[in-house]
């Protein structure tokens, strides 16, 4: 009988679930104990405030955070003014994942599950003991190039995981991007040396946004950014198949064909080539490869790029004047999941190409351009205290088959791909819900099913919980520290998340804990010999500041990084801006810049279907929490957009159900009918379809789209292929 | 009021998680019944399993929990000085709301401690009904009266989101199939459970006036 039932157990002629002999006096008071009296006394002695930091967890970004609570219960939370990403402000989906510490659909104790599929709850050292002993089975028998682990990076998570594994003798660590942004940042390396860029908005002229949206993801900073240059006159274009959210603050929307984005930037850079346009110093001072760019961007004319976009050779042309009359101050965005993050056999090469058009914009380190800015991280901590893990003998898997993917991320896919070719036999997931969301679920269970071993540690029983052997619950983010976060930009800062409230559940774990725990179990304890506090603090130490001071302060400004502007260095192997790569040519690829169709090509009576996201929900992540659930169910936000025109054609009325339709699933969802979305084209948002049935409020509540995507991989970068997919859509009559 | 309370109690004790020892808590309960009213029969052993595992467990599969501050408003709290009320105050299905936080200071005055377990569930109904029949027995009819108005008039939501969780578990696939019949008579045991509840506890509200 498990510890916790041991409690919960009682003489059933006299029960105690309440332990102590409960004070006799107390008992027979009379007037002091209803809620009323209670509420009264609390109304007029206010209770104990305390504010704390912590970094938001409702996506990637980590907006740095204020909480508040009042005797030790959260009363709300806010934007750290301070913190370069939020600015003062939270998003909706920052507000309603601070939820969670109270919600009644977290995991709370360890789970098994059993040869039925069905859970049991297991003790922490039983699931560390059992574990542990199945990764030392895999690594005696297949060695640690059989383990792997994924995650979505948070400050102790990526710290954590890569250790754990690396401890283990195993490279296999991947991060979610090839279904988030690798192609684009794998792109933006190979041209810049650097894998990713801003774009500098007080100053900026003229931005073009390549299907990203700032009004639908990500960052309140973003927003006010670009709401400033807006407020100043920019030109802001939005390029999409859809007039996105961000639609407020842009001048002018050019619905595009999805997955041509790269036919409208070749024509964009054709005219700055063709009618001499560019920054000739820039190209001949700072870039490689421009002639045979050159060569080959001739044909990549308007009219040509018209023919493959559908955007107007007119609307191309008068594009690339405006931009090279802003120029330097302009800069194509470079987005983040969106169009090219991870959507088609094209993702890298349009990151390259909108890095070409930039270059032969010159604006590159220029003001209203294109920033190329520097991070901070930690240094080199005491080797004694903090003993190195030694490099992993064997390469990772995937790195020969994808060698364009990003080094620091990897692609995950390889993970699939190993599970079913035996390569893989344990996988590790933190915070990474890959079944539902990183490729085709259906392939994914295949896969994982393949598997000896798999061990999930997140705070809901998700699609990949629900097919994984263990399943360890972390405590959220408000009830945990993590590692320091440290933030890049024009100035560098360091943030920390702190616990702002008690535990709610006892077995719940931060992290770190069931690291060092599962590394004590697999036999290699040894390199996690100190306390989360010491190492930040070690950390911390490094870059001039210390434990109490960040915790102290929520952020801290580091040394000024001295940005200015001017044209960066570019830390390719060339040194210099990339028209040409050698990398590329190795992986057996065009060098040159140029172009590349999608792979998919709906047929007549299909349609292209992308994705996207909503302002108040992260991919699968939070469509289970209460509040942001009912937001969705309010506004009928699982529905399918399609167009107007294309409605009309199908006798579809907005609100109808309708079926859509794969070569790998079918679904049934309503329709918004819309003006604002290109003939040909459906979009549907990338939150919905739960089939946890642990999730109550999500299961089965709209499309989850990856149910109808293929399983590609991008050729050489191992992306996810996210919109490759045609499909058809009918009325499903009553 | 003493028996009264007690039979509440031990009807409230059956929302607890028993294991094999369940078929004495409801020897307790048929024992504690009192005018007249009926103690619910105990349930096979594999019903019983599927409603202590699936619904009366935090995060499982069909997790509806007899927790007081899951089926009311989370919070009235407000920040003081004019600060405003909580973030989530209007929420419900969140853990430790003020019915929580109330109970916390209750046990707190009667020097009672909260094992473990229930950390996250001060006012889960067993709790609820214990402290219910501690004043009874300490003969404090109106801290009885008080905390069955404040803290047990939120079955009839209970049995509701039962009735919910049944109506659509047919809708919903489950990981095991087989599980589907255990789990709709688990849920429907814990209607029964809660509708027993409820009469007792009117039986008892009654006899206070």
């Amino acid at each position: 009988m498990q510890e916790k039932e041991a409690l919960m157990r009682c003489n059933p002629t006299r029960r105690t679930f309440l332990k102590g002999t409960a004070a006799t006096a107390a008992l027979a008071a009379v007037g002091t104990c209803s809620v009323a009296t209670w509420q009264a006394e609390r109304a007029e002695a206010a209770g104990a405030k305390t504010q704390g930091a912590s970094l938001c967890n409702g996506c990637s970004s980590k907006c740095g955070l204020v909480a508040t609570t009042l005797d030790g219960r959260l009363w709300t939370v806010e934007g750290m003014e301070e913190h370069p990403y939020s600015k003062g402000t939270l998003c909706g989906r920052g507000h309603g994942t601070a939820q969670w510490a109270y919600s009644d659909g977290r995991l709370t104790q360890p789970m098994k599950r059993a040869e039925d599929g069905s859970f049991a709850p297991i003790s922490w050292d039983d699931a560390f003991a059992e574990i542990g002993a199945k990764v030392q089975e895999i690594l005696a028998e297949a060695g640690p190039e059989a383990l792997a682990i994924v995650q979505d990076p948070r400050p102790s998570g990526k710290y954590y995981s890569k250790r754990f594994m690396n401890a283990l003798g195993s490279a296999n660590v991947y991060t979610h991007a090839a279904a988030c942004n690798l192609s684009k940042e794998s792109g933006i390396q190979e041209a810049t040396g650097a894998s990713n860029y801003s774009v500098d908005f007080p100053n900026t002229k003229m931005v073009v946004f390549i299907g990203r949206s700032y009004g639908d993801g990500i960052r309140p900073s973003s927003v006010k950014s670009l709401a400033g240059a807006a407020d100043k006159g920019a030109r802001v274009v939005i390029v999409d198949p859809r007039l996105n959210n961000t639609g407020i603050f842009a001048t002018d929307w050019v619905p595009i064909k999805p997955g041509t984005d790269i036919a409208l930037l070749l024509g964009i850079a054709n005219v700055l080539v063709t009618n001499d346009l560019y920054d000739h110093e820039f190209i001949e001072q700072f870039t490689v490869g421009f002639p045979e760019f050159a060569a080959q961007v001739a044909e990549y004319t308007p009219a040509w790029a018209e023919g493959i976009c559908d955007v107007p050779a007119d609307t191309i042309v008068e594009l690339a004047e405006a931009l090279a009359a802003a120029a330097p101050a302009c800069a194509i965005e470079p987005s983040w999941r969106a169009a090219f993050g991870c959507a088609y056999q094209n993702s890298f090469e349009t990151a390259r190409a909108v890095c070409a058009v930039n270059a032969l914009l010159g604006c590159w380190g220029q003001k209203g351009g294109a920033l190329i800015t520097s991070s901070p991280k930690a240094g080199d901590v005491d080797p004694v205290k903090f003993p190195k893990v030694p490099e992993p003998a064997v390469k990772r898997v995937g790195d020969a088959e994808f060698p364009l993917a990003l080094s620091g991320t990897g692609t995950n896919l390889a993970v699939l791909n190993g599970c079913n070719d035996g390569t893989v036999q344990g996988v590790f997931f933190y915070n990474s819900n890959a079944v539902q969301g990183y490729a085709q679920p259906a392939k994914w269970r295949e896969a994982l099913a393949k598997a000896k071993l798999v061990v999930t540690i997140d705070v809901q029983m998700s699609e990949t919980a629900l097919v994984s052997d263990y399943v360890l619950p972390e405590c959220t983010v408000l009830e945990r520290m993590e590692l320091p976060e440290f933030i890049g930009g024009k100035k560098h800062y360091v943030a920390l998340r702190t616990p702002v409230i008690d535990r709610v559940h006892p077995e719940t774990k931060p992290c770190d804990e069931i690291f060092v725990g599962l590394a004590e179990a697999c036999g290699v304890g040894q390199y996690f010999p100190f306390t989360i506090e010491e190492l930040a603090d070690a950390q911390l130490a490094t870059v001039g500041t210390s434990l109490d001071a960040v915790r102290e302060a929520g952020i801290v400004e580091l040394a000024d990084p001295g940005f200015e502007f001017g044209t960066p260095t570019f830390k390719t192997p060339t040194e210099k801006f990339q028209f040409t790569s050698a990398k590329v040519a190795e992986a057996g690829l065009n060098p040159v810049i140029g172009y590349v169709p999608r792979l998919v090509e709906p047929a007549a009576g299909e349609f292209s279907l992308i994705g996207g996201k909503q302002g108040i929900h992260s991919h699968t992540m939070t469509l289970n929490l209460e509040a942001l659930n009912a937001i969705s169910r309010e506004y009928q936000l699982e529905r399918l957009w399609m167009a107007a025109s294309d409605a009309a054609e199908l006798g579809i009325a907005d609100g109808d159900t309708v079926e859509l339709s794969s070569s790998e699933a079918s679904g049934r969802v309503a329709v918004k009918v819309t003006e604002r979305l290109k003939p040909g084209v459906l979009f549907l948002p990338t939150h919905y379809g739960s089939t946890s049935p642990y999730l109550t409020r999500a299961q089965g509540f709209g499309l989850n789209m990856m149910d109808f995507i293929p399983l590609h991989l991008e050729p050489a970068v191992g992306s996810t292929m996210s919109q490759e997919v045609a499909v058809t859509v009918r009325k499903v009559e009553d | 009021m003493q028996k009264r309370a007690n039979y509440v109690r031990a009807l409230g004790a059956l929302f607890a998680l028993w294991g094999a020892d369940y078929p004495a808590a409801y020897e307790g309960a048929q024992a504690a019944a009192v005018d007249g009213l009926a103690a619910p029969a105990p349930p096979s052993a594999a019903v019983r399993r599927r409603l202590e595992d699936e619904v009366l467990t935090l995060g499982a599969l069909a997790a509806t929990l007899p927790v007081e501050s899951l089926y009311k408003p989370w919070a009235s709290m407000s920040g003081g000085d004019g600060d405003g009320p909580a973030q989530f105050g209007a929420a419900r299905n969140l853990l430790l709301g003020d019915s929580a936080q109330h109970m916390r200071a209750l046990y707190d005055g009667l020097e009672l401690e909260v094992p473990p377990a229930y950390e996250a569930m001060p006012d889960h109904v067993a709790l609820l009904t214990e402290v219910a029949c501690l004043y009874a027995e300490a003969g404090n009819g109106e801290a009885v009266r008080a905390l069955l108005a404040d803290h047990l008039d939120w079955l009839g939501a209970y049995e509701d989101a039962l009735a919910t969780r049944l109506a659509t578990l047919g809708a919903r696939p489950l990981p095991v199939a087989q599980h589907h019949d255990e789990l709709t008579a688990a849920l429907a045991h814990g209607r029964e459970l809660t509708g027993a509840l409820t009469r007792a506890i009117h039986n008892l509200s009654q006899s206070l006036r």
